[in-house]
């Protein structure tokens, strides 16, 4: 199995007041609330935790963008990734640029391969429809997101793979000249990863093309049902089951004890999902961002989606969202979850919230030496057949 | 809300099946809901359909009409409607259009100057609003209730209404699909039409700008934006009512459209 470790640099310095004040820390809560400077020692902290997953022998480390939010502070998933080439020895997975929220896909297109070519191929392209929220953020109609997502990957796929120039008139873009220069390292272009949170039609989607689906921030219950629905889906398409292209993100945290895990991860995980995720249901699901019938679903009153109600870091583990615990409990739970899931690719979220620096060290030491030993070897042909 | 009188009828327009609620006879006024609307008569139009053959379509996306691929904008919407005229054969008429249909309205009397006697643009989107205003696309339903109506009653019993949505499957698929649409032809810019601004200087229906004056959706200021694009038109603030007057304040409405519609209101 291949481990990745994934950072998502969220702003640590919101108070209790900053936090009441608001209703939501994406879109409108105030960027007054940001200082520079703290920003600046913060990335060097961020930069050297993800630098630290490639040093204790991760094979890839993961980034993604956001907007506007104090949630996650990398507006460019491509800037994040070009900074990392020259600091890291193995893969970077990008995950995702938000396709639909681009004026001109092509930009993705041009950057990607530029990143592809420069690593020498160490660039995994994933692509994302990006969070409700986002839709609000740079005042994108989401009632096309569905629509512009698939258009803008078409074109992409097509410009690393059709020589230029072409012409591209669809719907959403539309170009001239379509003859992107460098095209990408990877031949015929930079393995593809679908992160989402288990949308009926993304996992067919990713199935059917051979793309990795990446799970996020997601329950046991829902995890076990998706990755069923996966493999249903690549049995379909392919005539077999295919763990390689499936993936599993969680937040991992691993202590010397269950007790002394939770202890330290608790106020830190709380924060990220009580906090940080936090946002109005019409942020979240944006009108149009999904189909009628989904959103009927999802915006029930009854609905628990994350984001929206507190939950505790017990109840998280309990349901399988995190994965907090000794070195014993988390390898254990890894190996439980890699049977029952399935998965060939685990993207691990090892600093949540506020987790200060040498809690995020000491953590990924331990999962380091204890955990991923075992781990890697998960999905392989024979651990598959024991 | 909606009563059984009214005939419907199904026109298939530019690729687009519309749902068109008729009644009664006479000079014919075009109605134009707003975004919020699920399908409904307001009781206004049956007053309304006294004095007039009342024409109410549900716009491309919404309610019992269908999405028409090709309607991206209001504008868009705009030359459908046009084209439902000329099916039924109605050279001229009159068009009143709430919030999203005031848009509509004055987009068409833009367009087609010729074709409209006159226009009533009741609390109309379509001009950048003025004032301070809530994002509608951030409000929950029941926000949104708090936000439309000025009177508690109205307030309390619409927020009772659109907190219970949720339970009739049809009608919050109905809100939901609705909601996609606006979003669409409303997301951004939001809530109007820069280009728009530009092409009023074509109107020449004789033109009357109602107002609520406690709008919680676009502020009353935002009438001014009407009077300064359409310097011939009048306005008329009405008290204690919101997002609807015709709505909240029905006979207050009446009094106040039927001199330049030219009826007197039988209430």
């Amino acid at each position: 199995m291949r481990i990745f470790g994934f950072h998502l640099m969220p702003w640590p310095y919101l108070t209790a007041d900053d936090i009441a004040n608001s209703d939501s820390s994406w879109v409108t809560m105030s960027n007054a609330l940001y200082d520079p400077v703290k920003g600046h020692e913060l990335y060097e902290t961020y930069f050297n935790q993800l630098v630290m997953y490639d040093r204790v022998g991760f094979d890839g480390v993961s980034v993604n963008e956001h907007h506007q939010t104090a949630y996650g502070l990398m507006p460019s998933a491509n800037v994040t990734a070009a900074m990392l080439i020259p600091q890291v020895k193995g893969m970077i997975a990008i995950l995702g640029n938000a396709l639909p929220l681009q004026a001109n896909p092509l930009k993705i297109a041009e950057e990607v391969a530029y990143l592809d070519v420069v690593s020498g191929g160490r660039i995994i392209s994933g692509f994302v429809r990006g969070i409700g929220a986002e839709y609000h953020s740079i005042s994108m109609d989401p009632s096309t997101s569905r629509d512009r997502f698939y258009e803008a990957h078409d074109l992409v796929i097509k410009a690393w793979t059709d020589p230029g120039p072409f012409e591209w008139y669809g719907k959403h873009y539309k170009f001239r000249y379509v003859n992107p220069w460098p095209r990408p390292f990877q031949q015929p272009h930079p393995p593809i990863w679908s992160p989402s949170q288990g949308s009926a039609e993304t996992v067919e989607w990713a199935a059917k093309n051979k793309y990795v689906y990446l799970q996020t921030f997601s329950d046991t219950k829902s995890c076990e049902r998706i990755f069923a629905e996966l493999q249903e889906a690549q049995v379909r398409h392919h005539g077999q089951v295919m763990s390689e292209y499936a993936g599993w993100s969680v937040p991992v945290y691993v202590g010397d004890t269950d007790e002394s895990a939770i202890r330290e991860a608790k106020p830190h995980i709380e924060h990220l999902f009580n906090d940080l995720l936090r946002m109005r249901r019409d942020q979240l699901f944006p009108a149009g961002y999904l189909t009628v019938e989904s959103t009927s679903r999802v915006m029930s009153a009854k609905a628990k989606g994350l984001g929206i109600g507190r939950k505790t870091c017990e109840q998280l583990i309990e349901s399988g969202i995190v994965i907090v615990g000794s070195a014993d409990t988390v390898r254990d739970t890894i190996v439980e979850r890699q049977r029952s899931f399935g998965f060939g690719n685990f993207s691990g979220i090892f600093h949540f919230g506020t987790l200060p620096n040498e809690l995020f060290e000491a953590s990924l030491t331990r999962f380091a030496r204890h955990v991923l030993p075992t781990v890697r070897m998960l999905g392989t042909p024979a651990l598959v057949t024991d | 809300m909606t009563s059984a009188i009214q005939s419907i009828q199904y026109f298939e327009v530019a690729g687009v099946r519309l749902r068109v609620l008729l009644e009664g006879q006479g000079a014919p006024l075009l109605f134009l809901h707003g975004s919020g609307d699920l399908g409904s008569w307001p009781e206004a139009l049956t007053e309304l359909s006294k004095h007039f053959l009342v024409i109410r379509p549900d716009h491309p996306g919404y309610s019992g009409s269908s999405d028409g691929e090709s309607i991206n904008s209001v504008h868009d919407i705009s030359f459908v409607y046009l084209s439902l005229l000329d099916q039924m054969k109605l050279d001229r008429v009159s068009v009143m259009g709430v919030s999203l249909g005031g848009w509509i309205a004055a987009d068409m009397a833009a367009t087609e100057p010729s074709r409209f006697e006159r226009l009533v643009l009741v609390d109309a989107a379509g001009l950048r609003p003025r004032g301070t205003y809530p994002d509608y696309f951030m409000l929950t339903a029941v926000e949104l209730a708090e936000n439309v109506y000025a009177s508690s009653a109205m307030r309390e019993s619409m927020s009772v209404f659109m907190a219970e949505l949720e339970n009739d499957t049809e009608l919050f698929h109905t809100y939901l699909r609705n909601r996609a649409s606006t979003a669409h032809l409303a997301f951004n810019p939001y809530m109007h039409d820069p280009q728009l601004l530009g092409r009023l200087h074509r109107v020449t229906a004789e033109t009357l700008v109602v107002w609520g004056a406690q709008d919680g959706i676009l502020p009353v200021e935002t009438s001014d934006a009407w009077l300064e694009a359409i310097p011939s038109a009048k306005r008329v603030v009405i008290e204690d009512a919101g997002h609807l007057p015709h709505v909240e304040q029905t006979n207050q409405f009446l009094a106040v459209v039927s001199p330049m519609l030219g009826f007197r209101p039988t209430a």
